[in-house]
């Protein structure tokens, strides 16, 4: 079945793209400008359903199967002995992907037709979002590195295109087009990721080259019998192969050093934010790294050490938890409501990336998991607030003004309609055509009217009490905030406590090393941070008092906005049961069996058999006694439940026995290096089976501590209406604290690439930094460091290498020099001609000495 | 003293035959068509080519030597005949319109760019240096024509007049070259000098860098490219378009010839040699590219930086039994693209005022013409090597190839300015969607669209399902024997 039904997977997804693709402007168009436009939104939706629908049948068939199924669609390479087939794995590590994917996506797809309502380009959105989806369903099923980027590379393009989107935004910010900061960001995150992209390929290449293939089962294999072999070059090689492949991954996944995009990616529509930026495309780094496990896993056993300093696992997880509390530092000085969302993202990213460093897959899978659902929710939540404050603004600046320039206005800002049809202001016919018929003229006019009022519905400072007027956002962005803090019971604290427990498990109980105790206090602190940072926008955006008018106009999104984030706040308050720890260790053994370790629990010791059938043929399992998979199937077939339950098809309550960590026996068959650690060929560090207390309860108590700090402190005085959102922050005028808090605005400056480098680019930093903003320090870095001496070297080379030096020849070099940069290049005359000819020959003249004397 | 009777086995140059003398009696029908109405004679030009097709598809899978074997019909040169013959047809239908519009509608133009052809297939199939010579000015002197075709063009005329008096230049080399060879050798046919070249001693060796000069020029590799950015935007970008391909593939093809079949046992001595050109030409040609205004000038370093990749492959060809059908599978891709994006450049083009050459220009396209917007996209991506479309296949087993010879430095390094060229021809791609412009676009002849439509969706079939071309691309083997 799996066979026949996995292609549907890419099939749904880019017939969407391609039905909206062609027809879409005529079907949005339909009867009347943006008429149509539901049709066409729901085209999308229900192909992303209908994927949706796929992986839920393949779940349903893996249930007592281990996988992994190769499914063939067909050759795509074909080399003498050298095949490259296009085939699709479909094993339980894709088909968690696949679910969050499409399951998320799909409500997100929902989400979008009320967000995008009556936006021109409604049909091009979404054939961008259908492609995105095909091009990560490429991703996630691809069964090689190789078709693994197709999907890679695809979704960097969807990206692109949508953080874009809005590239024709015609409000002036600062005296730019905000159209023209969309694109440049677009432009950033693209140029970002072809950095991470080419240490992709040079993985890839190095890849072949040891071992003649892509294919993971092929790679890994290989891998595992040179390691046995005792190959000396070996770790080396695996060495370079993961670092790379980290690299490649901080490129997508946003980690420190690429991670400069993400932030900006904020331009881009909320829907994008939510799905991509948060939910599935940011992850799929996280996916690559716990698909390579066995390579890093053999590279931590061989213990060959980068430079003499770390092994890459420990790289990997140092990289994710400075990453998760410089991120989260970052994020409590944003004002941007979407931008806290953004640096906490990197910084959740990086919970993940730490816990696959440190050998917790299972725990890096479940936090992604988990993260999916409360961070989409808290990014469409706070889409839906913004909506909320454009309205307000909209409302409030027609009867400020007593002229009808609502039109104009509302098409820079995007989506004005939504406002007008939701309130019915205006007649739907005016709109129509303000949709159909802007120009230019009227989009100048906007922009100099838009200088005056510089309010931005994404600054947190105009907003506050914003529960009065969005109950329901209300509800559900509290239910994320308090996910995403990690506060009992919902799902960010299981998640974020067993990657927190499984090191400091490792330092106190294990032989993890120094750097286990570092990435302990690092997640640690990050953790305290998100806390404080999520209190800090709960407070400045739900309660105290009003701080612009436009708040007091602010009403509920509408439906096809609401439902969705209902839904997902229901994962997000009982995503915890997809991996519920054991209470106690006595627990664990009493239901484990004899065994006690993590991944021993298979069987009642037949593990070997267990795995070895889920690697031999999809049919193996027929191998096990009934006593022995016993417990195994059981405890699948109630993860089915867990998993139904959270992805609201069944919300049949939980069987109270082998519910606990459901996730990990899901996966353990995909994970090749448990079954790797059963042969002791590397030793995968333990994650702890039962809750470890004092973590927990020591987390928990920090998340409280900085939450209700936050709540202390964060605009404490401003409860009062007379402050408005001019006012600073009086957090910031307490003399020491004030410092703090303008050094962390500032910090990126202070750690990292300037650490060093401070003395000498003090003076040349301070300049730049009036000019760009402080937050966004690495732009500095990334544009004046990187990107000024590249052009000033690619300039050189064109001009006065190659005009200079070739083209004028040794003779005219100088003056030719001069000549070139005056640009006047046309004006060459025939005596120029022999110039060429002195460059060709001393050319021949190199050739025959090299052939001659070399 | 004995005397061998000439084997004249005229069916290994029947395309070439046809060809010929179908053009010269396409110069007699020409008489009959009036001045105005030259589009006639371009139109009817497709039949030579299409005659020559048909007659080269039948010679795959046939190895057959004639002219004392001086002459070699083998997949290789089939699979490069059918090239050109592609080649020409494509640019045949580019120039129809354009060459009119600029007020040149005179046939001579099809005739000289037949002609040429002819020189480029024998170029495929020379097994002997004075063949080889002589394909080669065939090859060439229509194109010094064709490149000053535009009289009244001072640009035009330049570049006519560099192109002619570099490419004499390094044609004297050239010969001079195979004068050193039989010197030291005492034979021009390949097969004799694959025998004696390795005990040839110096005279040899100089023979065999001075051959390699005529070729690099003619493919405009680093330090013999400085002709090519001049010489393309000066002259029709219809010529520019056939020459950057045509003449190029040629160039390469007597190269490999040469090289494989006669020099195979010297490579320890010319790779290192080759792998350093190829290098600097990926340099120079990528980063050169970054600061163009100009597209046609941008194309023209591009595809100085291409004729590096496929000089990779060459470099490996001795050492990796892929690395010809790498090389061959790469020029298939090249072809289609190159000619596609000039094609695009064409459409765009206008004869008075401003060109409409500008990189500037594009600006906004992406809203007034979608679809030559994303045609123009899909061919950048190919030039730039992004997954699913042909030059990303093309660039995967010219890597490939050159990893299997050990040349892991070289591929690092057209890694490394593979990404570089992303920002170059992204920038046509930001310019046509992430701008907002006026476009003053001309109508665009059906002629043209047709090629960029075909190059759009040939990118696609290669990029997408490659396995059966590249093994075509395989199998086009070329023998050493007669």
């Amino acid at each position: 079945m799996i066979q026949a039904i996995a292609p549907f997977l890419l099939i749904f997804p880019i017939v969407g793209a391609l039905i909206n693709g062609f027809f879409g402007r005529r079907i949005q168009n339909t009867g009347g400008p943006n008429k149509g436009e539901l049709v066409s939104g729901w085209i999308g939706t229900l192909m992303s359903f209908a994927a949706f629908g796929v992986a839920i049948a393949l779940f349903l068939a893996l249930r007592n199967d281990y996988g992994p199924h190769i499914v063939t669609l067909f050759d795509w390479f074909n080399v003498g002995d050298f095949h490259v087939p296009w085939e699709m794995q479909i094993d339980r590590l894709s088909s968690v992907m696949l679910l969050v994917v499409t399951g998320v996506g799909s409500l997100i797809h929902i989400y979008a037709i009320g967000y995008m309502h009556g936006d021109k380009n409604f049909a091009r959105f979404f054939t961008y979002l259908n492609l995105f989806m095909f091009f990560m369903l490429i991703l996630v099923t691809g069964s090689s590195y190789l078709v693994l980027f197709v999907g890679w590379e695809g979704v960097g393009l969807a990206s692109f295109l949508l953080i874009g989107f809005w590239f024709d935004k015609n409000r002036k910010i600062d005296g730019v087009y905000e159209g023209v900061l969309n694109s440049n960001a677009s432009r950033k995150a693209f140029v970002a990721n072809r950095f991470g992209d080419l240490f992709m390929i040079l993985a890839m290449s190095l890849m072949f080259w040891t071992f003649g293939s892509m294919q993971f089962e092929e790679v890994f294999a290989a891998a595992t019998h040179g390691f046995e072999a005792g190959d000396k070059s070996l770790p080396l090689i695996l060495t370079l192969i993961t670092l790379f492949l980290l690299l490649g991954a901080t490129g997508k996944s946003a980690q420190i050093p690429f991670f400069v995009w993400l932030p900006d990616a904020m331009a881009g529509p909320t829907p994008v934010s939510a799905l991509m930026h948060a939910a599935t495309m940011v992850t799929s780094g996280i996916y690559l790294l716990v698909r390579s496990n066995v390579l890093l896993e053999i590279v931590r056993e061989s213990g060959y050490e980068l430079f003499g300093l770390v092994t890459t696992p420990e790289l990997v997880a140092m990289t994710g938890a400075i990453t998760a509390l410089y991120a989260g530092l970052i994020a409590m000085t944003q004002f941007d409501i979407k931008k806290v969302l953004a640096y906490s993202t990197v910084s959740q990213l990086g919970f993940m990336i730490a816990a696959v460093g440190m050998g917790a897959y299972v725990a890096a899978m479940f936090h992604l998991v988990t993260h999916a659902f409360f961070k989409a929710l808290l990014f469409m939540g706070a889409g839906s607030v913004i909506h909320g404050m454009e309205h307000g603004h909209h409302h409030l600046h027609d009867h400020g003004h007593g002229h009808d320039d609502h039109h104009d206005h509302g098409e820079a800002d995007g989506h004005h309609v939504v406002a007008a049809a939701v309130h019915g202001h205006h007649d739907e016919s005016s709109h129509d055509s303000a949709v159909v018929t802007h120009t230019a003229a009227a989009h100048d006019d906007h922009a100099d009217h838009h200088v005056e009022d510089d309010f931005d519905p994404q600054d947190m400072r105009y907003m506050g009490n914003i529960k009065k007027y969005m109950p329901w956002t209300t509800t559900v962005y509290i239910i994320g905030a308090l996910a995403l803090s990690g506060i009992v019971p919902f799902a960010g604290f299981w998640s974020k406590d067993e990657i927190l427990a499984h090191a400091s498990f490792n330092f106190n109980g294990g032989d993890g090393g120094w750097i286990f105790r570092v990435v302990t206090w690092l997640l640690t602190a990050a953790a305290i941070c998100t806390a404080f940072y999520m209190g800090r926008q709960l407070k400045m955006v739900f309660f105290g008092h009003e701080r612009h008018e436009a708040t007091y106009h602010a009403s509920e999104s509408n439906r096809h906005m609401v439902a969705p984030l209902v839904v997902l706040a229901v994962l997000s308050l009982l995503g915890g049961i997809l991996n519920f720890p054991y209470f106690s260790e006595a627990d664990a053994t009493a239901s484990l069996g004899h065994y006690a370790e993590p991944y021993e629990s298979c069987g009642d010791g037949k593990i070997r058999e267990c795995f070895s059938g889920g690697h031999g043929d999809s049919h193996g399992d027929d191998a096990h006694g009934d006593a022995d998979t016993h417990a195994a199937d059981d405890s699948h077939s109630d993860d089915a439940h867990a998993e139904d339950a959270a992805h609201g098809d069944d919300h049949s309550e939980a069987h109270d026995y082998g519910i606990n960590l459901a996730l990990e026996h899901w996966l353990e068959p995909a994970l090749q290096s448990f079954e790797l650690t059963e042969e002791h060929i590397v030793h995968l560090p333990h994650t702890a089976q039962s809750v470890q207390w004092r973590v927990a309860i020591q987390s928990t108590i920090l998340a409280v501590l900085a939450l209700c700090a936050s709540f202390f402190f964060v605009y404490r005085g401003f409860n009062s209406e007379s402050r408005k959102a001019d006012d600073i922050d009086p957090l910031f005028t307490v003399p020491i604290l004030s410092s703090f808090l303008t050094g962390m605005q500032r910090l990126p400056l202070d750690t990292l690439y300037m650490g060093v480098l401070r003395p000498i680019f003090n003076a040349f930093s301070w300049f730049c930094g009036i000019i760009l903003d402080w937050d966004f320090y690495h732009d500095f870095v990334h544009e004046q460091l990187i990107r000024a001496p590249y052009l000033w070297f690619s300039g050189f080379v064109s001009k006065t290498l190659d005009r200079g030096l070739l083209d004028g020849g040794l003779v005219l070099g100088v003056g030719k020099l001069l000549r070139g940069f005056s640009g006047i290049y046309k004006n060459f005359q025939s005596g120029y001609v022999r110039n060429y000819a002195l460059g060709l020959f001393l050319g021949v003249v190199g050739l025959v000495l090299y052939f001659i004397l070399g | 003293m004995q005397f061998v009777e000439p084997t004249l086995n005229l069916s290994v140059i029947l395309p070439i035959i046809i060809l010929t003398f179908s053009t010269l009696l396409l110069m007699f029908v020409d008489f009959w068509v009036p001045d105005e109405r030259k589009d006639i004679t371009g139109w009817l030009s497709l039949f030579p080519l299409g005659g020559a097709l048909t007659a080269t598809f039948f010679q795959w899978d046939t190895i057959k030597g004639a002219f004392n074997s001086s002459v070699l019909q083998d997949n290789f040169s089939t699979y490069l005949s059918i090239l050109y013959l592609i080649t020409g047809m494509l640019s045949v239908l580019i120039s129809i319109g354009y060459i009119r519009k600029r007020g040149h509608g005179r046939s001579e133009y099809y005739f000289l760019m037949l002609f040429s052809l002819v020189g480029m297939m024998l170029m495929g199939m020379a097994n002997d240096l004075l063949i080889v010579f002589l394909a080669l000015e065939l090859l060439s002197i229509p194109l010094y024509i064709m490149s000053g075709f535009d009289r009244t063009d001072l640009n035009s005329e330049e570049s006519a007049l560099k192109y002619f008096l570099l490419g004499a230049f390094s044609s004297g080399f050239l010969v001079f070259g195979i004068a050193l060879i039989y010197g030291a050798v005492g034979s021009t046919a390949l097969p004799d000098i694959a025998e004696g070249i390795a005990t040839s001693g110096t005279v040899g060796l100089a023979g065999i860098a001075m051959l390699l000069v005529g070729f690099m020029f003619k493919v405009g590799t680093v330090p013999f490219h400085m002709w090519t950015p001049d010489v393309y935007q000066g002259a029709p970008t219809s010529v520019t378009a056939f020459m950057s391909v045509g003449a190029k593939v040629a160039g390469f093809a007597a190269l490999m010839r040469v090289l494989i079949s006669s020099m195979g046992s010297m490579d320890e001595k010319w790779i290192p040699a080759l792998a350093v050109i190829a290098a600097a030409t990926m340099i120079v040609g990528n980063i050169a590219a970054l600061t163009q205004t100009n597209i046609k000038r941008l194309l023209a370093y591009s595809s100085i930086a291409h004729a590096g990749y496929i000089l990779m492959a060459v470099t490996a060809s001795t050492k990796s039994d892929d690395g010809v059908g790498a090389a061959l599978f790469y020029m298939m891709t090249y072809m289609f693209t190159n000619l596609g994006a000039f094609a695009a450049v064409m459409a765009m083009e206008r004869f008075s005022g401003n060109k409409q050459l500008d990189l500037d220009d594009y600006k906004g396209m992406g809203k007034h013409n979608f679809a030559f917007a994303i045609v123009m996209m899909l061919l950048m991506f190919s030039l730039t090597g992004i997954p699913l479309t042909g030059g990303f296949v093309g660039k995967f087993y010219v890597f490939k190839t050159a990893l299997e010879a050990d040349l892991v430095w070289l591929v690092i390094i057209a890694a490394l300015t593979s990404v570089v060229s992303a920002f170059y021809y992204m920038r046509v791609v930001f310019n046509m969607f992430m701008f907002d412009g006026e476009i003053d676009m001309p109508t665009v002849p059906n002629a043209l669209k047709l090629v960029m439509a075909v190059a759009a969706i040939a990118t696609l079939v290669l990029g997408v399902l490659p396995a059966d071309w590249y093994t075509i691309a395989q199998n086009a083997l070329m023998t050493t024997g007669g």
